[in-house]
């Protein structure tokens, strides 16, 4: 998985490539380590450049999840490609996430 | 009873469906003596421009070899290694013989390449009239599979740790860890796809692990914000009929196309 951050002021823009899953490696690692740095601000997962996602990439979205949200931020998942999108609706993600298409 | 066919994959009709094993080096004596055991025709590519029916490719796993093995003239692939095809289970066979496709890689193989995309598109280029919401849920379900196959099975590494960013870091720890322990790195996944009937494509999974209780594991549904433990529950929502063999090292996931 690849990912760019992209700091716009009010929210935060993350771009995901690749598969999101068991062998997401310390790229989401670091991924983390960036967000942590932003408070109060809403954070946008762009997700139409992720091909995959798994059980275990989700819940590394749950992860983020909990830790931007004590820093006051919030989490949104926009563009997810239709298998993903159905692996989010299989989950019931959109319970939790807001999720944009 | 229900009639059982098995429509095939291109390039793998044939009349005699004893697998063979198509391999680029020269073999080994003990490849050889192995492939003698299990009733398998050992053939060297540079004698045979033709492979014969029902050839699985062997050879290093790379991406290139993967997605040779998985489409006609070749039934699939088999990764290689000096142990030959000690450990690759008789399922694989079995498959091919039945008109099936089939991958045996090891763990690490799994890992760096990406399995999942070349078995997917594997599957859609074999095996017709899958509809596209089929073919979402195979990946879907592969998936979680494959990742089930190699955390939990392979290398035996715990759900619980991947509730929280630091447990995730200690789950890389420990995944770097027991990948880099031969003996974990070089056990194998299976995956074998078959048509049952006209209407049915089954894709069975398999590792070398400790296997489990699938029922068992099937009544503990993860709850809506879980970080982890939703995988089978996934896989049950997404598949026909989903069931375990092998003590729960296999897990057999059927698909209405």
């Amino acid at each position: 998985m690849q990912f760019r951050v992209k700091d716009e002021g009010t929210g935060v823009h993350v771009s995901l490539e690749g598969q999101l899953n068991f062998a997401a490696n310390e790229d989401f690692q670091s991924l983390l380590a960036q967000l942590s740095g932003f408070k109060n601000r809403k954070v946008t997962f762009e997700m139409s450049g992720l091909s995959h996602i798994d059980s275990v990439g989700l819940g590394l979205l749950y992860i983020a999840r909990e830790d931007l949200a004590e820093g006051g931020s919030s989490i949104s998942l926009v563009n997810p490609r239709d298998n993903v999108f159905r692996m989010l609706e299989l989950t019931e993600a959109h319970k939790t996430f807001e999720i944009k298409r | 009873m229900a009639t059982v066919t098995s429509s095939k994959p291109p390039g793998c009709h044939a009349a005699d469906r004893r697998p063979s094993l198509m391999v680029d080096a020269p073999p080994s004596d003990d490849l050889a003596a192995q492939c003698h055991a299990l009733g398998i025709e050992l053939c060297e590519s540079r004698n045979c421009l033709v492979p014969p029916p029902a050839s699985i490719l062997g050879g290093a796993g790379t991406t290139e070899s993967v997605r040779t093995g998985l489409a006609p003239p070749y039934c699939g692939f088999m990764e290689l290694g000096a142990e030959g095809v000690l450990g690759v289970g008789l399922r694989c066979f079995e498959t091919v013989r039945g008109g099936g496709m089939t991958l045996s890689l090891q763990t690490a193989t799994v890992y760096r390449l990406e399995t999942l995309e070349l078995v997917a598109q594997a599957i859609r280029a074999n095996f017709g009239g899958i509809s596209q919401d089929t073919a979402d849920l195979m990946e879907i379900s592969l998936a979680e599979a494959l990742s089930n196959a190699v955390i939990h099975g392979n290398l035996g590494i715990p759900n619980h740790l991947r509730t929280t960013t630091e447990g995730f870091v200690q789950f890389q720890k420990i995944m770097h860890a027991r990948m880099a322990d031969p003996a974990l790195a070089g056990r194998r996944v299976e995956i074998n796809v078959q048509t049952r009937g006209p209407d049915f494509i089954c894709v069975g999974v398999s590792d070398q692990g400790g296997g489990f209780d699938l029922n068992e594991k099937l009544a503990h549904t993860a709850t809506a914000t879980a970080k982890n433990g939703r995988g089978l529950s996934l896989i049950r929502k997404a598949t026909h009929s989903l069931h375990g063999e092998d003590g729960g090292r296999t897990l057999v996931m059927a698909f209405r196309r």
